[in-house]
């Protein structure tokens, strides 16, 4: 049983969400904000623990860290970092919901949580069950080969390639039923109306050598979890899934330069505080969060990240409106696969 | 019956009916995996069944051989030598199965805790409690023995070496907890 | 060769942080290594977020000198408590422990100072040769088919370690692979076993797990010997093998670095592998077997020798495929990542230098073991000393925060105290700890590597006939079954008891 998906005009008010930008911003986004907030009540009095549902070394524990660095820079604040990984981002996101709401817990997520609620209802919508105070870090996903392989030079080349295997190409992702990686393909595939064997590495590094070492013909990767890999020319991107091509990948082609017209789907991660908290408290918060965004520290570190490819920053209402409607495409899907609880 | 013992069958039982009781389960997973044949429940199941075949081929040894040892299997790390005897040991039995289980049951309870009432407001109880099941009965020695290795750990992972522990997240202790930390880490 | 050896000595002993992180991580692991109840891992665990703060270099060097030390540091409480500080030191135990019961405590931590040393030492050089060029070739000659074979080839291998019979050696493996399902399906996330308790979908580590059996559980059965009154302390001496009984076992030593050193370089269960293997092979050679179990030394030099020789054996994958052999090396995956940078054959491309300081470090480290080492015995041996029912809780809290540390949930505290409580009862029914333990590992690597290798191979199990290094694994396990379930079927001769192996 195959069911295609029709890109769904609930979706396209994302396309107005997503900015581009072609160079480095000589302005920052939180810019305008005071250089500095008097502590409402002597908060924050003590260091503020940051829960990341995730592992230290993979993006959202190397994002916690250099948010934790720049909020600290910023305000003489110390933040203890707490990981709590597994589960896809479910255990920390439990053991956050546990946790005193008084503003000295905050948590790091990522559009999982999106897509955990669109499928679950009973998982906690990150834009109403919890407050965003910054979103920090948007990218978008590729599709990549290595840049010595012979069958086939660009995204053309591979999908014949992919048509005349006949099911039995591969690709390396991590995937998670209705994960963004998962509907990403899907999108692709049924565009072509091809099969194409998707293989599972929950882990960078393995996934990232099965494409070096040939064990796979493709990787569908954030660029800049592969940043290594494109800088040493081992990989090269042939497709950009976005409708425009970025400038650091102008002559990869889009989506929209290969005709197709689904609503690409972007990873991104932000910090939270739970529902609840003093408004004081919040307003501070927010104030520290989307101002250390702008610290040196912090832009060099997305730079590195190629986090700057596309407009990284979210505020509140920002990250609202992202995950509203995040969910909302992710729910569309869900629907039309037969995926929903 | 061959050699096996009623303890064997006993133990053969349990083996089948935790296989049944993993294969009952497995149906709330028994989903589709769309970019895997085998979907979850395949490697599960698999395992279940060699547990069966385990099972048997351990119960058919026993049926055969009795309870020896098989000779070539190394490092055996067979029973405690006293370990024989616990079962009838009834010199002191309702005070020593009171005590173990009290042993065995000290750290759940700890651990259950753990998440609401938090590590800095527990632990001194639990050491406290440790040494008294573990014998001793001088109240002064526990105490000074509680305090002391309370605070070497405290000294050890809240100063030394910063280790996030768990905080509790229920109120008084959960404020408890946070002046502690705050107390240690400034002085 | 050479020169990048020297040079990477000269950088790393030419800067102050960079010899006082070396020396750290040194006398770190062997203290942690030796304290019963935590572990190298423990300290892995704890530093992971501070290596933040210093170089990729420092990071990586500290995490490597820490593996050399603290592997060696694990059979000190494996041999004086019965507690192996890590899953490789389960073997020494064996007979480890009874040498300690039977008063040779010194002499078994001596020949584990002297074994650790020599093996670590020579997988150091193994490794400097060798880690490029198996990088090159293995990046395309071993993908999840190899490593699913590999893991077989383990699983099969290891129930026949430490239980009663081969029937419940797999038993035991068999309940670890129960273990290792619950949480998310590693191809579709799916959730298994978790009865709706979202913490257990984080699955059950098998660091808080390895804890309970070992460090938990052995308190349990002192506490029960207290109990009932039974309790005797350990006694206490320092007698130290003579050169010659080690010439004795110059073979055993030489077979060991070998295997060592080759099941080191199997990404996913390196060190622990080498460990039962090495004690395995010394068993078959062993002129008189029924001495193994009671306290041979031959027992405690093989498991020794091998699992320190494969400490740089297992840095081979880790660096050269990004694969880690371990609990430690998968932590230093996290290092790595937390610098921005990917182990992997981009390593030796972009940072050459950093892998020679590390190369040099393990080295230094392995040779300041056998000097350290002698001072650490006379030292850590008194341990003994200290009244049981003072130490005890000191153990238990050790061990909780070293479950905590790992990832933060104290469910896995939970995890520890109930596998404490199976251990004490395990440990006296003929299931083998160590066997659970493998196979909550390498149940996870295991089914996830399966999934890949049957997507990859489009279901065709008949694909392994092309790949020929998965064929030969997959044939030695399969082997390894059938030899040994025709031995339980048919034994040669009515099986004899084997004499109590604790005491």
């Amino acid at each position: 049983m195959k069911r295609h998906i029709k890109p769904t005009i609930g979706a396209l008010s994302l396309a107005v969400a997503i900015g581009f930008s072609g160079q480095a911003f000589a302005a920052c986004a939180t810019d305008g904000l005071p250089a500095k907030l008097d502590k409402p009540g002597g908060f924050p009095a003590r260091a503020l623990t940051m829960i990341v549902p995730y592992g230290p070394g993979g993006g959202s524990g190397q994002v916690a860290r250099a948010m934790a660095q720049a909020v600290t820079e910023l305000t003489g604040v110390a933040i203890n970092r707490d990981h709590k990984p597994g589960g896809s981002g479910t255990v920390g996101m439990t053991a956050y919901m546990a946790a005193p709401a008084d503003g000295y817990s905050v948590l790091e997520h990522i559009d999982d949580a999106s897509s955990a609620h669109a499928l679950d209802p009973s998982r906690p919508n990150p834009a109403t069950d919890l407050i965003p105070l910054v979103t920090s870090q948007i990218t978008f996903s590729q599709v990549y080969i290595r840049t010595n392989e012979t069958r086939f030079k660009d995204w053309k080349g591979f999908v014949d390639y992919v048509k005349k295997a006949n099911g039995k190409a591969t690709i390396a992702n991590v995937s998670k039923e209705g994960s963004m990686e998962r509907i990403s393909m899907r999108y692709l595939t049924d565009h072509y109306g091809i099969k194409i064997q998707q293989i599972s590495f929950d882990k960078g590094a393995p996934r990232y050598g099965a494409l070096a070492g040939g064990q796979v013909d493709a990787l569908f990767e954030q660029p800049g979890d592969v940043r290594g890999f494109l800088d040493a020319k081992k990989f090269k991107p042939i497709l950009t899934l976005l409708k425009e091509r970025p400038a650091a990948f102008s002559d990869v082609p889009s989506i929209t330069d290969e005709g197709m017209k689904f609503e690409p789907l972007l990873r991104f991660r932000g910090f939270y505080v739970a529902k609840g908290t003093p408004p004081d408290r919040v307003k501070w918060l927010q104030w520290a969060f989307q101002k250390a965004f702008c610290q040196e520290s912090y832009q060099k570190y997305n730079e590195k990240k190629f986090m700057n490819l596309i407009e990284s920053y979210r505020d509140t209402d920002g990250t609202k409106n992202l995950i509203t409607t995040t969910i909302n495409q992710y729910r569309d899907v869900y629907k039309q696969i037969g995926l929903s609880k | 019956m061959g050699k096996a013992s009623t303890r064997d069958i006993v133990e053969l039982a349990i083996w089948l009916a935790f296989a049944a009781f993993l294969f009952i389960f497995s149906f709330e997973f028994n989903q589709n995996i769309e970019i895997y044949k085998f979907g979850a429940s395949a490697w599960p199941r698999g395992i279940i069944i060699l547990i069966v075949i385990a099972a048997l081929g351990n119960f058919y040894w026993h049926w055969r051989y009795g309870t020896e040892f098989q000779g070539h299997s190394i490092g055996a790390q067979a029973a405690e030598s006293d370990s024989g005897s616990s079962d009838d040991d009834d010199s002191d039995s309702l005070s020593y199965y009171g005590r173990m289980g009290l042993i065995l049951l000290l750290p759940v309870v700890y651990a259950t805790l753990m998440e609401s009432i938090g590590f800095y407001t527990l632990t001194p109880f639990f050491i406290a409690g440790v040494i008294y099941l573990l014998g001793e009965r001088n109240w002064l020695r526990i105490l000074i023995i509680s305090v002391v290795s309370y605070i070497f750990i405290l000294l050890m992972f809240a100063k030394l070496l910063y280790v996030g522990l768990p905080v509790g997240t229920i109120h008084p202790f959960y404020d408890y907890s946070n002046w502690l930390l705050a107390f240690l880490q400034n002085n | 060769m050479i020169e990048n050896f020297i040079t990477g000595s000269v950088a790393l002993f030419s800067s102050p942080v960079s010899i006082s992180i070396f020396v750290a991580g040194l006398l770190g692991g062997m203290l942690f290594g030796a304290v019963p109840g935590v572990s190298m891992l423990t300290l892995a665990a704890i530093l992971l977020p501070f290596t933040a703060h210093l170089t990729a270099t420092d990071g990586i060097m500290l995490f490597s000198v820490i593996y050399c030390s603290g592997v060696f540091g694990g059979a000190i409480t494996a041999i004086l408590f019965n507690i192996p500080g890590a899953p490789e030191n389960a073997p020494t135990a064996f007979d480890g422990y009874p040498m300690t019961r039977k008063g040779q405590a010194g002499k078994a931590v001596g020949a584990a100072v002297l074994c650790s040393a020599f093996g670590g030492t020579m997988s150091a050089l193994l490794m400097m040769f060798a880690t490029e060029p198996i990088a090159n070739w293995a990046i395309s000659n071993f993908g999840p088919p190899e490593i699913f074979a590999l893991v077989f080839f383990g699983l099969a291998v290891a129930s026949s370690v430490g239980a009663s019979t081969l029937w419940k050696g797999w038993l035991s493996v068999m309940i670890g692979l129960v273990l290792a399902l619950v949480g998310l399906d590693p191809v579709g996330g799916i959730e298994r076993y978790d009865f709706g308790f979202p913490y257990l979908l984080a699955g059950i580590h098998f660091i808080p797990t390895i804890l309970g059996f070992f460090a938990v559980s052995e308190v349990f059965i002192q506490a029960e010997r207290k109990a009932k009154g039974t309790y005797e302390a350990p006694k206490v001496s320092l007698d130290f093998p003579s050169f010659l009984e080690f010439w004795r076992l110059k073979f055993a030593v030489a077979r060991s670095v070998c295997i060592g050193f080759f099941c080191g370089i199997l990404p996913g269960i390196g060190a622990t592998l080498a460990a039962f293997m090495g004690y395995n092979e010394a068993v078959r050679w062993g002129r008189d077997k029924t001495s193994f179990g009671k306290g041979n030394l031959e027992g405690v030099v093989s498991s020794e020798t091998s699992n320190n020789a494969a400490t740089g054996a297992a840095m081979i994958p880790l660096l050269a495929l990004g694969l880690p052999g371990g609990a430690l090396t998968a932590m230093m995956v996290g290092v790595f990542q937390m610098h921005d940078m990917e182990p992997g054959p981009l390593v030796f491309i972009n940072s050459a230098e950093l892998v020679w300081v590390v190369f040099a470090a393990m080295f230094w480290a392995n040779i300041s073991i056998f000097f350290l080492g002698w001072l650490q015995t006379k030292t850590v041996v008194h341990l003994l000393r200290v009244p049981f029912h003072y130490l005890a809780p000191v153990i238990l809290l050790m061990a909780t925060v070293g479950a905590y540390a790992v990832r933060g949930l104290t469910i896995d505290i939970l995890v520890m105290f109930l596998a404490g409580i199976a251990g004490f009862f395990l440990r006296r029914s003929g299931y083998a700890v160590p066997g659970i333990v493998l196979g909550l590992i390498l149940g996870k690597i295991g089914e996830q590597t399966f999934a890949q290798a049957m997507q990859m191979l489009h279901y065709d199990v008949t694909a392994y006939l092309g790949r020929p290094i998965g064929l030969v694994l997959i044939a030695g396990g399969l082997l390894t079954l059938i030899a040994s379930i025709y031995r339980t079927i048919v034994p040669k001769t009515e099986p004899h008891r084997v004499e109590q192996a604790a005491e």
